[in-house]
């Protein structure tokens, strides 16, 4: 049983799906297309055809970016003109939206139209291009002329439109009234614009006009025309030099009754407007071009507060209240009004001394479009004082540069005296430019005030360096300079005896060595000798620091051992003065010779002591 | 050796009496000024911690809660002058940093101050580590025993002592000269003036040191500035952003 259920709900199952497929399928079926056809693929040289791009789908609505193509080699007569067509077949809606457009084509030959483009839900669709072969044949018009017997030429003399401007010459921001009439003699049915007149390097007002167009009898190049203003516009040029304007293009279509040839009296009795068989012509009447020169205004004397207004304005400035408290706003009130661009001219600059705050004005304009545009300009500035006193606002100027008397003009304002009062409410109300932090910041309050360890300091007002402090400094410098100098004069007055003479020990040497030197250059072998022996004692001596009284030579070799001197060195002392002694007592049996050697080693042993005790002495 | 040896010992001790007989008076005062704080007493407050500093004693503590008194009286420029004294003292204090920015965040104009460079700020954190009188103590300290080196080097006539001597002597240099920068530049904080907090609730910057002169801008209560010059009664001031004015030398209170 269960089994059962099972494999019926596995049907059921399928058969939704398949239904929503078939759904699916469905909606697939009603595509979308996109096609271009013309009425006519050979057309007759300025012939005029139709070209649609129709669109086909579910949804038309949604059809959005529709771009035409290119019409090299044709000329666009109207279009694209809209149209749209729906049709539910058993609920399913579809429908289809065409663009159409009219062209000629001037010229023979062979001309390819392009492809036009549409974006429909998110996918762009386009047609594929169209080839049109224009031959020379007989155009629309001349089939019309066979039809009705009426020529182009006969229509353009009959119909047409004229544009006049008031003024041809104007200088930068004067008005210029263009105005556009159109001229008929024959009947014509209401005229559709196909296209409006392009005002470059204009600023444009268009004139007030009546809703209907009024006919009036009016003579033209000595005709009689019923004629009728259907377009006023005034310009204010914005640039200098030749500025066209474009011309404005009517579709008239002309009543035209249709000329029987035969002589027939009831024809000729019911060839009238009321039984007459009319047919309509559509003419495509255009404008003039009109080209208005425009020169620069004069640059001598420009004022400061001159910032384009052109014609001839009032000025008013005004304060609604002069006794304010601070933070309460005040608006002053420039107002403009007259005759010229009123809707180019930039309002005048408030300066404001410090302590205002100044908003950017509100402006609002109202322009009076009869004839002369005229009208008033409004900014309202809101000015709000944050510091109390007796406040001036300056004059405020505005300047223009009037036409009829040819000069620029300046008006000012009086100064406007303000009395701020000081206000109730503090800053906080109207303080702006916060952010996020500081707002978070001022809903805290501070840290409680430290409540122990308050590091109390004496001031240090600039006396740190006080006489203190220098004797703090100086003394103890000075007792160190005392006792160094105490010192080495104790040093000199009860010097060690025993290290001066041990400083001194070498140079005696060498003195004593000197004249021994002397003795033996005059042959004085006595005194010679005992030169050289005090030389080697006195030394030893001094080296040592042993007494006169006490010195023996075996005492100071055995000195001289303790100091780790070399025992060959010993050796040698003792030998130089064993010599020495001997000779001391046996003067006369020595010989120049062996006296000369005696020195020498004297020389050389007190050469070397130095060096090893003196040394050794200091490590 | 021994009278500069007692003069040493004098000075030193001369120091610390002198900070600490008074030292007990200018607590207690402290201390019934914190009390008067909690009794939201703030005025009277005001005036006790003024008596702290009339008797000649600072610290950051006496301008922070000099700072948070005037918080609560709602005279927010002589609030943010006192935080930023407190900071002068302690830079890294963070409960004088947070307050100040709670009572900047309360000023009018918008002027943010930029950071400092991280070590110029543990410069000014290593020159308030210890007031004036304990850098100069320090500064003493080294300076008698830089001059006792030199003179034990020149009397003690042991070869090894005396290559000791010499090395400590050079050390002991360099530290007297790194402790005299140290002293230096916390007197010269302490009484460089070169910055001012406005008190007026607004006033307009002039273009020149005269009351008749241009406006410039308007600044208002509690902005902080560098004073850039000085001219009977006024002063060229100079904000954050670089705007410079005139300002009578009444308006604002140097930090």
């Amino acid at each position: 049983m269960k089994r059962f259920i099972e494999v019926k709900l596995f049907y059921a199952k399928s058969f939704i799906t398949v239904f929503i497929f078939s759904i699916i399928l469905n909606s697939g079926i009603y595509a979308q297309s996109f096609n271009a056809t013309v009425d006519k693929t050979t057309v007759g040289q300025g012939e005029r055809f139709q070209v649609y791009f129709t669109f086909e789908g579910a949804d038309i609505n949604s059809v959005r970016a529709f771009t035409p193509p290119s019409f090299e080699g044709f000329r666009v007569l109207s279009g694209p003109n809209q149209s749209t067509s729906m049709q539910i077949i058993n609920g399913k809606v579809s429908g289809s939206l065409t663009y159409s457009f009219i062209i000629v084509a001037p010229d023979i030959g062979r001309y390819t139209l392009g492809s036009a483009a549409v974006s429909y839900e998110g996918e762009t669709y386009t047609t594929s291009p169209l080839q049109i072969d224009v031959v020379k044949g007989s155009p629309q018009q001349s089939q019309a002329d066979a039809s009705s017997g009426v020529s182009d030429e006969e229509l353009s003399n009959n119909v047409f439109i004229l544009a006049t401007a008031d003024k041809l010459k104007a200088v930068l921001g004067e008005q210029v009234t263009v105005t556009y009439k159109l001229y008929t003699r024959l009947n014509i049915s209401s005229p559709q614009i196909n296209k409006l007149p392009t005002y470059q390097g204009f600023w444009a007002e268009e004139l007030s006009s009546k809703q209907n167009i009024m006919f009036n009898i009016e003579m033209y190049n000595g005709e009689r025309f019923r004629a009728a203003t259907i377009k006023q516009v005034a310009l204010f040029p914005s640039k200098t030099g030749k500025l066209s304007i474009t011309p404005f293009e009517l579709n008239v279509p002309v009543l035209i009754k249709k000329k029987r040839r035969s002589n027939d009296i009831f024809d000729q009795f019911f060839n009238d407007s009321f039984f007459g068989k009319t047919e309509t012509v559509d003419y495509l009447a255009k404008s003039n071009i009109i080209t208005i020169e425009v020169s620069d205004l004069p640059k001598d004397n420009i004022p400061e507060s001159f910032k384009g207004a052109i014609g001839k304005f009032n000025f008013k400035a005004e304060i609604d209240k002069n006794d304010v408290e601070m933070n309460e706003s005040i608006t002053l009130r420039v107002t403009i009004s007259g005759q010229g661009n009123i809707k180019l001219l930039d309002v005048p600059e408030l300066n404001l001394p410090p302590g205002f705050e100044k908003y950017d004005p509100k402006t609002s304009e109202t322009i009076n479009r009869s004839n002369v545009i005229s009208g008033s300009k409004t900014a309202e500035y809101l000015i709000v004082p944050r510091i109390p006193g007796t406040k001036e606002i300056p004059s405020v100027e505005f300047s223009y540069y009037d036409l009829s008397s040819k000069r620029y003009v300046t008006m000012s304002s009086p100064d406007f005296s303000i009395n701020v009062r000081e206000g109730k409410g503090g800053y906080d109300q109207n303080v702006s430019g916060f952010s996020k932090e500081d707002v978070k910041l001022l809903s805290e309050d501070i840290r409680f005030i430290k409540t122990s360890n308050f590091n109390l300091e004496k001031m240090s007002n600039g006396g740190v360096f006080t006489f203190g402090f220098w004797t703090a400094i100086i003394l103890p410098l000075f007792a160190l300079l005392t006792i160094l100098g105490l010192k080495k004069r104790q040093d000199k007055l009860y010097g060690n005896v025993r290290r001066l003479k041990f400083q001194r020990a070498e140079k005696m040497a060498r003195a004593r060595l000197k004249s021994a030197k002397k003795a033996l250059a005059t042959r004085d072998t006595v005194l010679f000798v005992n030169e050289l022996s005090q030389a080697i004692f006195g030394y030893l001596e001094d080296k040592l620091g042993l007494q006169k009284s006490e010195f023996s030579l075996d005492k100071a070799l055995a000195e001289l051992q303790n100091r780790s001197v070399t025992t060959d060195l010993i050796e040698r002392v003792k030998t130089v003065s064993e010599q020495c002694e001997f000779a001391r007592f046996a003067p006369k049996g020595q010989s120049s010779e062996v006296s000369n050697e005696l020195y020498k080693e004297a020389e050389n042993i007190i050469i070397n002591l130095e060096n090893t005790i003196t040394v050794g002495n200091k490590k | 050796m021994k009278s500069s040896a007692k003069l040493f010992l004098f000075v030193i001790i001369s120091f610390l009496l002198t900070s600490n007989i008074t030292a007990g008076e200018a607590e207690n005062l402290m201390m019934q000024a914190n009390s008067l704080y909690k009794n939201n007493q703030y005025e009277k407050s005001v005036d006790v911690y003024n008596r702290v500093l009339e008797l000649g004693y600072e610290s950051e503590a006496v301008y922070f809660n000099l700072g948070n008194s005037y918080f609560r009286l709602g005279k927010l420029g002589m609030a943010i002058l006192y935080y930023e004294k407190a900071r002068k003292l302690a830079p890294d204090d963070e409960d004088i940093n947070y307050n100040l920015l709670i009572a900047n965040a309360r000023t009018v104009d918008r002027i943010k101050e930029l950071p400092k460079l991280f070590f110029i700020e543990w410069w000014d954190v290593t020159v308030t580590f210890f007031s004036v009188n304990n850098w100069l103590m320090f500064v003493i300290i080294f300076y008698y025993l830089l001059l006792l080196t030199i003179a034990g080097y020149f009397l003690i006539r042991n070869v090894r002592i005396q290559r000791l001597l010499a090395y400590w002597g050079m050390a002991n240099f360099v530290i007297l000269i790194l402790l005299s920068l140290l002293l230096f530049a916390r007197i010269n904080r302490e009484e460089a003036t070169d910055f001012g907090i406005l008190i007026k609730s607004t006033i307009t910057a002039k273009q020149s040191p005269n009351e008749k002169s241009g406006d410039l801008f308007v600044i208002h209560e509690g902005i902080k500035f560098e004073i850039e010059d000085r001219l009977d009664n006024w002063a060229k001031i100079k904000l954050a952003d670089g705007k410079v004015g005139w300002l009578p030398e009444n308006s604002f209170e140097k930090i």
